[in-house]
């Protein structure tokens, strides 16, 4: 299996990482930095920051390697890295810097979808992406996680340092603030 | 005009994953009424589409691996640097080829090791 392999490899470069070997570290953002780079986007809803939390994500991670007890794939651990990141950057966001973007390359692809599904979330894109940046961030971070991601309330709730009870009722206003946000483009159902 | 039911499922819907999961009283009132129906299904919609983002990745910022390898090279790291200003820029080709060479010479040592064992 090609999932299988790749845990495999990911488990082979982290023990060389462990050993401090910085070019399998390396290797180790090679393979992630686009998936880091994508949860860090939706997380804080802007370019510039999400590449912030990613190269930050992916420092933490370098100096927790030595924690890294492997009872988890390096994906899942370098995911939940990042939105505790995302989480404390979101709150300097205020302070930080501006640069110019005009190097960065955006080439979204999906994957794994049928064409129909596809054409559907094309469609609604850019309609849902505009209406998370109108979430307040504690709220996006949890419909993000949820119904993106598939996290469960109880690994919200551990990550954010919030009761189950609030990430399920930060969910709650959320998917309703969306519904009226996107109501234009949720009624046409199939 | 909505009913109390109505209402009752409208404001349960937000919370759930599946309109299946209302509870039973308001799942029979569900079959029943349109408006409801209607209501599920944009909630769906949502959940379809906010569930189609998973699959979509975007590419990350050509300066993020020279950004990472330059922080972890230096004593002392000063904090986050732009991946788009025009020191690291230049540094960014430079360090991103540097960065995937020794990560292929690992993964082809690596692989020659596990082809050998």
């Amino acid at each position: 299996m090609y999932a299988d392999e790749v845990k495999r490899d990911d488990e082979e470069l982290v023990r060389l990482a462990r050993e401090g070997d910085r070019a399998a570290f390396s290797a180790l953002v090679v393979r992630h930095q686009n998936e880091v780079f994508t949860l860090a986007l939706r997380l804080v809803g802007d370019r510039e920051l999400a590449a912030d939390v990613a190269q930050e994500a992916f420092v933490r991670g370098w100096r927790a390697l030595p924690k890294f007890r492997g009872d988890a794939q390096f994906s899942t651990w370098i995911y939940r890295i990042t939105v505790n990141t995302a989480s404390s950057l979101r709150s300097r966001a205020a302070r930080r810097r501006t640069e110019p973007l005009d190097d960065f390359t955006f080439e979204p692809h999906a994957d794994g979808m049928s064409p129909e599904r596809a054409g559907e979330i094309a469609e609604i894109r850019p309609h849902i992406e505009a209406a998370l940046k109108v979430l307040p961030g504690g709220t996006r971070t949890v419909v993000v996680l949820k119904d993106v991601y598939g996290w469960s309330h109880p690994e919200i709730a551990e990550h954010l340092d919030i009761t189950v009870t609030a990430s399920k009722v930060r969910l709650h206003r959320g998917r309703k603030r969306l519904r009226v946000e996107l109501w234009p483009y949720l009624k046409d159902t199939s | 005009m909505r009913s109390w039911t109505c209402r009752a499922v409208w404001l349960q819907l937000p919370s759930l994953d599946h309109p299946a999961r209302l509870a039973d009283p308001l799942i029979s009132h569900m079959s029943a009424c349109l408006n409801c129906q209607a209501e599920a299904a944009r909630y769906q919609r949502l959940h379809r589409s906010l569930a189609g983002f998973a699959a979509r990745v975007e590419v990350a910022p050509r300066g993020l691996i020279a950004a990472v390898d330059s922080r972890l090279s230096r004593r002392g790291d000063p904090g986050i640097s732009s991946v788009s200003g025009p020191a690291t820029r230049a540094a960014a080709a430079a360090g991103a080829v540097a960065a995937a060479a020794a990560g292929t010479v690992v993964m082809v040592r690596w692989m020659r090791a596990r082809s050998a064992a």
